[in-house]
């Protein structure tokens, strides 16, 4: 009798010490969230219930556009970024050089940078009146590379070299934190038994990271696809990646298709986070006991 | 022991809280406006300037919305408090273009959510040279802005430069990539651009003060305009740029990859003030239809609650000493006759009086902006 | 020499921070089991990567046969090597793990089938064909390295403390069967131990390093009986050192007899007495140091904490 009533008495002292955090959670996330599924099924003029949002989306030709270019951009991105990490990640591995230890402490300072900062140093440099088409200038007038203008900017290149500044690093965390949990007597006993490199790749290797570079992949897609800052900065007028174009709406007082759009992001994101579980949960068959 | 000491502590505490809310207090008045970086300097300087004066009356408060972070829906929370009946809010004084104006007066509905001034009130008023064009019994304009075309006349002699709109035309197809206007949702001097393009060919003057959606039918030459104008525009990696902002446009001029810009006049004032532009940067207007200016003028909304300190800061800003603060911290063209302000200053601004005015209220958001996202955007 | 498997000659790696080994002679005939004996950092491991090929050497030459081996990759040496752990691709099944070199040197499907099962039975392992390296215990795990290196027939096996990380029980079985495979096969086999015990139960020879350099190479018997330094009689067996005048003694406890009183080659009192199961292990103080010896049960009863002790040792070393 006495344990019940001290246990509910404990669940209650857990349920108020929670409780403000809860109640922020609900409050600022999910609040806001449901506000604005509800809002983008709403007519604007009237607020009835209409899919005409989501029609305008789906069939506009602009706004396709707009879903596709983000779409390809971000798998693009996604794929750079994970080839490069990997790549890199084998070289920390494996490689015993002195680089080798310099780059391992040092390839997170990118994500150190803020955004912005990045975004305009690289605008700086590789903008077509940047550092490089500078130092090209100082080339003899006539010859081919004479006033060389890159053309990276205001378009899907320089926003995916962006996104590779930020992405890389965290990929190559991921992936190396992968690959330092595969013994090296693993690689040297598949090499003692005769198999070369590239077969240790795809028969060691890649089977025993695989789950670990899918999860780097889920979170390049998830924070990119809602992107807004770089391309804002340096994309294209048009097509859009879909968080300026999110933003467009928004100021031109379009708040239902703004909250369609920013539900279709969502959308987007969940997909990817739902791969990223899948992947979690999924026990390898050789691990079962 | 301890338990008397804080409760005497926490008394205390909640005695000076007393005494400090009933100590000698000015009432604030509280300023809204929105823009560039540049006008929020010169609003910091204005009250910084108010609040110091020996006998200031109130406290001058600025509510101040950057740019693209929301400054749209400045006029939508007012006419919202305004259509819900509250009264006593903190929207004592509004600040924005005159042209701007008829948007807030739209949304709300109504004329009466800005109050008429009273004269007695403000001090100075006779000085002004500037009559609104609308609601000129509630808005006082304290400074005028207006885009112009600048360009370097070093790298366009005076015999080259284009005077009409016509010999705009040919300039830019003769000088492919070598004029820009920024994407017009995301700074006012691209706007004005496509605004001034668009309403060169419609000939009835009453139009350019008009909200009517008929208007609309009649942008269809400005618009194809526009279209023939795009593959000549300055490109970057093989596709046409409309940069975002006014500063994008200002740094293609800065960085000399482009030769004529719309731009806005203190903007350019100042850039070559401090060296980023060159001192050969000129600005001037087309011959038949310069590009659009307008008074930014004060507005007293009826739903604040200090109208006599709104009154009170409005006659600060068009007195002489205010002016000349508008003058030199934003090379703002002053709305009282030059010889009432003492500044070395006064020359630069003397010459671009001549600005077209377009005030179209909803118009703009609603129908024009949206026809430039279908028809130029995706070209 | 004729029989030589494989021979290295005045081979040197060393590391970047000085450590490594410099000019070692060794050689391996052909069925033996050779064991490179000594404490961390000796250098014993450094040898034996250096044969598989894991590490480059500085100087000299490695043989197999006669033939050098040196420029060939780990992937082309006729060895095989089983670490200490890790050995098994945990990811596939015991039998992808053995039939994975097999298929490297394209041997056709059912005979890889065959000699996968004779090999498992071979190391008493028959059946477990389709577990995971997980779902088995570490000496399991090992018995079914052992078997994969065996599987591709090497000329030289190669073993870096094998048994380190197993049980001391399990220890033992594995080196009797170790031992049994090993003479069965007739397979040449260099072993990396630290664990002297295991060394001498196992080797057919054992090299005693110490700090890069070789310090004794015999049989077991001979390090036994005639450890040439005062490293390897300290470190292989008990020993008793004994500072006389300048010198070290050394001698073994079984060669230390003991009677109550005085007289003997070395007199002392009695320290301790422990029982240790079927013998009693007894230390005596003396003027030169700590002597210990080993007397049966019986025996011990005459002695007593502080008691004088007689010693005479029938067998002594000097360094």
């Amino acid at each position: 009798m006495v344990n019940q009533k001290s246990r509910w008495k404990t669940t209650l002292v857990i349920v108020g010490m929670l409780a403000p955090a809860l109640i922020v959670a609900l409050g600022i996330v999910i609040y806001p969230i449901i506000n604005t599924v509800i809002k983008s099924f709403q007519d604007e003029a009237t607020g009835a219930f209409t899919l005409a949002n989501y029609t305008y989306l789906f069939t506009n030709k602009l706004s396709r556009a707009h879903i596709w270019y983000t779409i390809w951009v971000t798998f693009l991105t996604m794929i750079l970024a994970i080839v490069i990490s990997y790549l890199l990640a084998l070289y920390l591995r494996f490689s015993e050089s002195k680089a080798a230890k310099v780059i391992s402490s040092l390839y997170l300072l990118p994500r150190f940078i803020p955004v912005l900062v990045a975004v305009y140093a690289l605008k700086m440099i590789i903008g077509d009146s940047g550092l490089i088409n500078r130092l090209s200038l100082l080339l003899p007038e006539g010859s081919p590379l004479y006033d060389f203008k890159p053309g990276l900017l205001y378009n899907a290149k320089g926003i995916i070299i962006a996104n590779l500044w930020f992405n890389i690093p965290f990929a190559t965390m991921i992936i190396s934190a992968a690959l330092s949990g595969i013994s090296s007597s693993i690689v040297e006993s598949a090499r003692d038994v005769g198999a070369g490199k590239l077969r240790i790749f795809f028969k060691m290797i890649l089977p025993l990271s695989i789950s670990d570079v899918m999860i780097a992949a889920t979170f390049v897609f998830m924070s990119n696809v809602s992107s807004f800052t770089t391309p804002y900065l340096i994309g294209a007028n048009h097509p859009m990646m879909l968080g300026v174009y999110l933003r467009k709406q928004f100021s031109s007082r379009n708040y239902e298709l703004a909250a369609a759009v920013s539900v279709l992001i969502f959308l987007f994101s969940s997909i990817s986070a739902i791969v990223y579980i899948y992947t979690n949960l999924k026990e390898k068959e050789w691990e079962k006991d | 022991m301890k338990k008397t000491l804080s409760m005497a502590l926490a008394l205390l505490l909640a005695l000076c809280c007393i005494g400090f809310a009933s100590a000698e207090e000015k009432q604030t008045v509280t300023v809204w406006t929105s823009g560039s970086q540049n006008v929020q300097d010169l609003f910091t300087a204005l009250a910084d300037a108010y609040n110091a004066q020996p006998d200031a009356k109130y406290t001058a408060t600025i509510q101040f919305i950057l740019s693209g972070t929301g400054d749209e829906s400045l006029s939508s929370r007012i006419a919202a408090a305004y259509q819900t009946g509250q009264t006593n809010t903190d929207f004592d004084l509004l600040a924005d273009n005159t042209s701007s104006f008829q948007t807030y007066v739209d949304e709300a509905g109504s004329e009466d959510l800005f109050i008429a001034y009273d004269p007695e009130k403000i001090p100075g008023l006779d000085n002004v040279t500037v009559t609104p064009v609308i609601m000129p019994d509630k808005l006082v304009p304290y400074r005028c802005t207006t885009v112009v075309f600048a360009y370097d006349s070093e790298r366009i002699p005076a015999d080259e430069l284009p005077h009409t709109w016509d010999e705009l035309t040919d300039w830019i197809a003769a000088h492919p990539g070598r004029f820009a206007y920024n994407e017009p949702d995301t700074g006012g001097a691209g706007s004005s651009f496509v605004l001034s393009a668009i309403y060169r060919f419609i000939e009835d003057e009453s139009a350019k003060t008009s909200n009517d959606p008929k208007w609309v039918d009649e942008s269809a030459a400005g618009f194809e305009w526009l279209v023939n104008l795009h593959p000549n525009l300055y490109a970057t990696g093989g596709k046409v740029l409309y940069p975002n902002k006014n500063q994008g446009t200002l740094d293609l001029l800065i960085n000399k990859e482009v030769d004529i810009i719309p731009a806005w006049a203190d903007q350019i004032l100042t850039n070559v003030a401090n060296g980023t532009l060159p001192e050969t940067t000129s600005m001037y207007q087309l011959d038949d239809a310069p590009l659009t200016g307008s008074d930014v003028s004060f507005g007293i909304p009826s739903i604040g609650s200090n109208p006599d300190g709104a009154q009170d800061f409005i006659s600060f800003v068009i007195s002489p000493e205010g002016q000349k603060i508008c003058l030199e911290n934003m090379k703002a063209i002053p709305v009282i006759s030059s010889d009432l302000i003492e500044s070395d200053e006064k020359d630069l601004v003397s010459q671009l009086g001549n600005y077209n005015f377009i005030s179209i209220g909803t118009l703009w958001a609603d129908y024009l902006y949206p026809i430039w996202m279908e028809e130029i955007l995706p070209l | 020499m004729a029989n030589a498997k494989l021979e290295i000659i005045d081979m040197t790696k060393l590391y970047n921070n000085g450590d490594g080994v410099k000019n070692i002679n060794i050689t391996v005939e052909k069925g033996e089991l050779l064991t490179l004996l000594g404490p961390s950092g000796c250098g014993k491991t450094t040898i034996l990567r250096a044969i598989g090929g894991f590490n480059d050497i500085q100087g000299g030459d490695i043989r197999i046969d006669g033939n050098s081996i040196i420029a060939l990759p780990p992937e082309k040496r006729p060895t095989a090597m089983v670490f200490q752990s890790y050995n098994l691709w945990p990811h596939m099944t015991v039998y992808d793990n053995m039939e994975f070199g097999l298929k490297l040197r394209k041997v056709p499907k059912a005979e890889r089938k065959a000699r996968i099962s004779e090999m498992l039975e071979m190391v008493k392992m028959p059946g477990v064909e389709k577990k995971y390296p997980g779902q088995m215990s570490g000496g399991q795990q090992q018995r079914i390295a052992i078997a994969r290196s065996l599987l591709l027939r090497p000329e030289v096996l190669l073993l870096d403390e094998p048994f380190s990380a197993l049980d001391a029980k399990i220890r033992q079985q594995m080196r009797e069967e170790l031992r049994k495979i090993q003479t069965d096969l007739n397979i040449t086999v260099v072993f990396v131990t630290h664990d002297q015990e295991e060394a001498m139960a196992l080797s057919d020879r054992v090299i005693v390093m110490n700090k890069g350099s070789i310090e004794q190479c015999g049989s077991p018997a001979e390090i036994y009986d005639r450890p040439v330094s005062r490293y390897v009689a300290d470190f292989i067996g008990e020993m008793n050192f004994l500072q006389i005048k300048g010198k070290t003694l050394a001698v073994r406890p079984e060669y230390v007899k003991v009677a109550p009183g005085k007289g003997g080659d070395l007199d002392g009192y009695v320290r301790t007495v422990m029982m240790l199961g079927h013998y009693v292990e007894m230390t005596m103080d003396t003027d030169y140091g700590i002597v210990k010896t080993f007397i049966s049960e019986d025996e011990s009863r005459a002695y007593h904490k502080g008691d004088p002790v007689a010693m005479t040792f029938s067998k002594q070393f000097e360094y």
